[in-house]
């Protein structure tokens, strides 16, 4: 028997206010409601609250998964905090999360900052934890509320992206075989792309390079995407991402059972899934009732898979996260079921 | 992909005649029109580059120059 890490239960929360592609017509006449799903392959996005917060929505996508995988906050020894949009710039938004759930003092709490490829990093840092031995159970919550940066007049943002929170346990488990549930992983970072996806005053360094060179109308406080750019540089990075993970696993494209991709939007996904030649039936979109979640995007994906009965027990996922930074990472992951006791 | 066949697939992409797509004819990039070249430099062509190269094209000219020998 060796121990391993495994992802055991998922669960997700999505605010409750709904921005449909007609409340955006009505903003930009130009538009139809079909063109933008065209588009995008969105149909609606959720919408965080005024006053509402990832951490909020983190809690509650961690309170449904506790409940659910009947696991009491007690057990949990590290909770792992994915989200570009913090309560604050300090304290840690897992620190104030920690309370909120009553996990116990003794627990190992931090954020890290990613977008897109936070939910593989995250498994990354819990699978470590765990095989390592500092740490049993590990509670991933991946929570963004993109909209808090989004300018009311920036359309090319406004169809995309959703609010949302997920949350994940990795836990150790006895393993029969030597197959690892979670890994192979493979990493990429280009931060030479840093200013196509940027809300440059957001940190320290105030407006930083934008000053001066903000294109007019353009506010340092709000989300800048080059999506022209952004969708240039997965074409860069992504097909060699899923065949240098695919080497590093020993497995072929058809080896895999399913491929869940950070749902970015679906023009960008269909063009990936026919430059890799994976089959439709095996390509996850979930992002039609959700826009694109960031760090929320693949374990909210991999959730409506499950309840959908295309994920099933025992099969072999590419995750492939890839974005803001630029960053991005990929891991197989195998769902716990017959031959992966959990 | 040949000459031809690529003019075509861009003249689609722009929502042009490709008749009016001849070397000297200006590009006008929007974002639809970026994507979509993307989508086939890579797709077909197999050529990855940074989306700054595409904006400096001005012409059908400086496309198919950068395009270059990716052309049969």
């Amino acid at each position: 028997m060796k121990r391993f890490a495994s992802v055991t239960s998922v669960a997700y929360h999505l605010p409750e206010t709904i921005l449909t592609n007609e409340d955006l017509v009505r903003e930009y006449p130009d538009w139809t409601v079909e063109k933008i799903f065209d588009k995008t392959g969105i149909r609606q996005r959720h919408v965080a609250a005024e006053g509402e917060t990832a951490l909020d929505l983190g809690e509650k996508a961690a309170r449904k998964l506790l409940e659910r995988s009947a696991c009491p906050p007690d057990q949990i020894d590290a909770l792992l905090l994915c989200t570009q949009t913090p309560d604050y710039a300090l304290p840690p938004t897992a620190c104030i999360l920690q309370a909120r759930l009553g996990l116990p003092t003794t627990v190992a709490a931090f954020d890290f900052n990613l977008g897109c490829s936070g939910f593989v990093y995250g498994l990354s840092i819990a699978k470590g934890l765990i095989e390592t031995g500092q740490a049993k159970k590990c509670l991933l919550v991946t929570a963004e509320t993109y909209s808090k940066w989004l300018d009311a007049n920036d359309w090319s943002v406004r169809t995309i992206f959703g609010d949302g929170a997920a949350a994940a346990l990795v836990e150790r488990i006895d393993c029969p075989d030597e197959r690892e549930p979670i890994g192979p992983f493979v990493f990429g970072t280009d931060g030479s792309g840093f200013k196509r996806l940027i809300v440059h005053s957001s940190g320290a360094r105030g407006i930083g390079e934008a000053k001066g060179s903000l294109p007019e109308g353009r506010r340092p406080d709000r989300l800048f995407m080059d999506g022209a750019e952004i969708f240039a540089f997965t074409t860069r990075s992504v097909p060699q991402a899923v065949n240098a993970l695919l080497a590093k696993a020993g497995m072929t494209l058809e080896q895999v059972d399913l491929f869940v991709f950070h749902q970015a939007n679906a023009y960008m996904l269909e063009h990936l899934r026919k430059r890799l030649k994976i089959p439709q039936e095996k390509f996850v979109l979930a992002m039609a009732e959700c826009g694109n979640t960031v760090s929320a995007s693949i374990p909210i994906a991999l959730k409506d898979s499950l309840d959908a009965g295309v994920l099933k027990p025992g099969m072999r996922i590419a995750l492939v996260g890839f974005g803001v930074g630029y960053s991005w990472a990929a891991a197989i992951l195998t769902w716990p079921g017959p031959g992966v006791p959990s | 992909m040949t000459k031809q066949e690529f003019v075509e697939e861009l003249a689609t992409i722009l929502n042009e005649d490709a008749a009016k797509l001849t070397p000297g004819a200006e590009l006008g990039w929007d974002s639809t029109g970026l994507l979509g070249v993307i989508s086939l430099l890579d797709g077909e062509l197999e050529m990855q580059l940074d989306v700054d190269r595409l904006r400096e094209c001005k012409t059908v000219q400086d496309l198919l120059t950068m395009v270059g020998d990716k052309l049969e």
